[in-house]
């Protein structure tokens, strides 16, 4: 079994120590470093969105599957520098005004770093201006909005009416997500897209990269 | 050491037990428990068992020989503890914790200081709402009415059972103690701001009122005690007043296990609280083969040997079955500490068995407490050796092996010893306050809340706290 192969399944079953150690092995080897994150961690990751998007795996192995991932990328990410290799893009992503419930949005933010793109986390409880700033300095083409709570999913709203005010609305696409959440509601705020849980959002933002 | 030789429901087993030690300890130790609505004062008679052939109250015994301890079968029936000889006086009030799930309501005798008959009821309040954020959702829909209408019902008829045998017609005083939502639905006040950041009660502090304001009808007046913040209510309030301070230069952990598991740390000048997303799979919710705490329910288990509530067939399993059931699947090597099961599923009894996704929310509600815990003690930069008790609330913390929720990691090892199980500390925490007349305000003069979704550790620490050791 070739060296990446093994470091996929390593993140796959979660067990960070051994994919921290291969990947140190298979940059000694003289494996590229953008190598071992597409060929290895990133493959890993998405073997485990595909799972988790057809019910074969739930929430828990999401974090410990992303939690051994990034043990990898810690190893490697010197050298992905070194290497000049860019992420696929950048997305802004919170948890929106309002809402402290942000397993969601950390999940989704796992599966996009899962498939290479950049997070711009801006955590929780977070305003239409925090937004639109981060927007700005970052120049992400994408926006993560989630939301957990009947309460507060109305704030989704205020965020993207902010991103308008500030002439950045045609700039980004808004995601929005969350369990009150539907398609109907993500179209009657003006969103772009709705994505039920982690791995399509990961699948639609890469979409929108492309 | 002495041998304890345990007959329960047709089952058999042995354990050790160190000279003196207090026997109702010792069972709830081994996961077997009666209840003690008294508080092991020796006065409701609940966890009364047979010792070699003669009638003990567990919570009074201490063992001083070899034994052997049969208990009979979990009854339970709502009024408990009565005692016939106690006449009725004057000087009575009543104490009333809401909780969420269950209503505990206690006749107290001020003369003597003690509980003399509990009723214990369902929340009838479930039938709108199970946990408190969609009850919130509830008044936001429907306003409180209805919700206040049910609490309030509950314990009128609760009060009517407890003082009709004694022959009082009402008490002045009626004593409450609650989450803070619990307590404005009780008040009928608007609770809305509560569901949605940055989770404003209307109100935090004691209230006094005649009690037809609201109407009750068992007592003159209700007195309710104050709450720390939204999540860190006047249950945790009473919860501390009940357990008391640390020793100087010590801290206290008071942890309430439940859907939202409240950790408080404190000492004489500190006070840290959080409130924890557990989520219900301790009341089975979300386990497939998961039930609360009621007959049938698997409560004990430890490879071979499973007790059920009741002693009948098992038909699901509780809180601290699913622990043991862990521990022994961990210490047999049939889950990995990823939380990865090696087999399709695991069989606990006949038709109650466990599958990988029930493992899997149970290591998110033991990560979110555990990394609740860890979170704090890192906030004041403390360690586990200035831990001098840890107390562990909650409906079911008396009844667990608090060894297996070591092994599963849910309790920290390091304050292995220190950890002291106690019942319904917020029901217990309100009869204090009601005796002694202290409001506990030296817990609240030091409190601040601590919000673990914006906590610098806590993201990092709920992933790795997910894993097992």
């Amino acid at each position: 079994m070739s060296v990446l192969v093994e470091i996929s399944e390593f993140v796959q079953k979660g067990k960070a120590k051994d994919v921290k150690n291969l990947t140190q092995a298979a940059l000694d080897e003289g494996i590229s470093a953008k190598e071992i994150l597409n060929g290895a961690l990133i493959a890993g990751m998405m073997v485990i969105g595909e799972k988790f998007k057809n019910n074969e795996v739930y929430v828990p192995e999401v974090l410990i599957a992303a939690r051994a991932m990034n043990r990898g990328v810690e190893v490697i990410k010197p050298y992905l520098t070194k290497e000049g290799v860019e992420p696929v893009g950048r997305a802004v992503i919170c948890t929106v005004k309002g809402d402290l419930h942000d397993i969601g949005k950390n999940l989704v933010k796992m599966m996009l770093e899962g498939v290479g793109i950049e997070c711009i986390d801006l955590g929780v409880d977070v305003s239409g201006e925090q937004v639109v700033e981060a927007v700005k300095e970052s120049g992400a083409r994408v926006v993560c909005l989630s939301s957990l709570l009947t309460t507060t999913m109305d704030y989704q709203k205020d965020i993207i009416q902010a991103l308008e005010k500030a002439y950045l609305r045609d700039g980004v696409k808004v995601m929005v997500g969350g369990a009150p959440l539907n398609g109907e509601f993500a179209k009657s705020i003006g969103a772009d897209a709705y994505t039920k849980d982690a791995a399509e959002a990961a699948d639609v933002a890469l979409d929108f990269f492309a | 050491m002495y041998n304890v030789r345990i007959l329960y429901n047709g089952c058999e087993k042995t354990i050790q037990a160190d000279k003196g030690a207090k026997l109702s300890e010792v069972l709830c130790h081994y996961g077997i428990s009666a209840h003690h609505p008294c508080g092991g004062r020796g006065v409701c008679k609940k966890c009364a068992v047979t010792v070699n052939g003669k009638k003990e109250l567990s919570c009074t015994y201490r063992i001083n020989e070899d034994i052997t301890v049969l208990i009979e079968e979990d009854n339970i029936e709502s009024v408990t503890g009565t005692d016939e000889t106690k006449t009725a006086t004057d000087n009575m009030c009543l104490c009333f914790d809401i909780g969420t799930t269950t209503l505990a309501l206690a006749l107290v005798s001020l003369d003597e200081g003690n509980i003399i008959a509990t009723v214990v009821e369902n929340n009838p309040q479930r039938a709108f709402a199970a946990d408190v954020m969609s009850r919130i959702d509830y008044v936001g829909k429907n306003g409180v009415l209805k919700m206040q209408q049910a609490v309030i019902s509950a314990v009128n008829s609760m009060a009517e059972k407890l003082l009709k045998q004694y022959g009082i017609a009402r008490v002045e005083k009626l004593y409450v103690a609650g989450n803070m939502t619990m307590l404005h639905l009780f008040f009928g006040i608007d609770c809305t701001g509560m569901g949605v950041s940055p989770y404003e009660p209307v109100f935090l502090d004691k209230k006094a009122l005649p009690s037809e304001k609201i109407g009750i009808n068992c007592s003159r007046k209700v007195i309710s005690l104050c709450g720390i913040s939204a999540f860190v209510g006047a249950d945790i309030v009473a919860g501390l007043g009940y357990v008391g301070m640390p020793e100087k230069g010590k801290y206290n952990l008071l942890i309430d296990l439940g859907t939202n598991a409240e950790i408080v740390l404190y000492s004489e000048n500190v006070l840290l609280c959080t409130a924890a997303a557990a989520g219900p799979c301790f009341e089975g919710v979300n386990i497939s083969c998961g039930m609360s705490a009621v007959k049938g329910a698997v409560y004990s288990y430890n490879g071979k040997l499973c007790l059920t509530i009741g002693g009948g067939e098992a038909k699901g399993v509780c809180a601290t079955g699913l622990i043991d059931a862990l521990a022994v699947m961990l210490n047999g090597g049939i889950v990995d500490e990823t939380g990865f099961l090696t087999d399709k599923e695991f069989e606990i009894a006949k038709d109650v068995r466990l599958t990988q996704e029930d493992i899997r929310q149970f290591q998110l509600a033991k990560s979110a407490i555990y990394s609740g815990i860890i979170a704090l003690i890192k906030k004041q930069k403390i360690s586990f050796n200035d831990i001098d008790k840890v107390f562990v609330a909650g409906g079911f913390s008396a009844k667990m092996n608090l060894g297996n929720a070591i092994r599963v990691g849910l309790l920290p090892k390091e304050v292995q010893g220190r950890f002291y199980p106690v019942n319904n500390s917020s029901l217990l925490g309100c009869v204090k306050h009601a005796c002694e007349n202290n409001s506990f305000d030296a817990f609240l003069k030091n409190a601040r809340y601590v919000d673990l979704a914006k906590d610098e550790y806590f993201q990092n620490l709920f992933i790795e706290n997910m894993m097992f050791e």
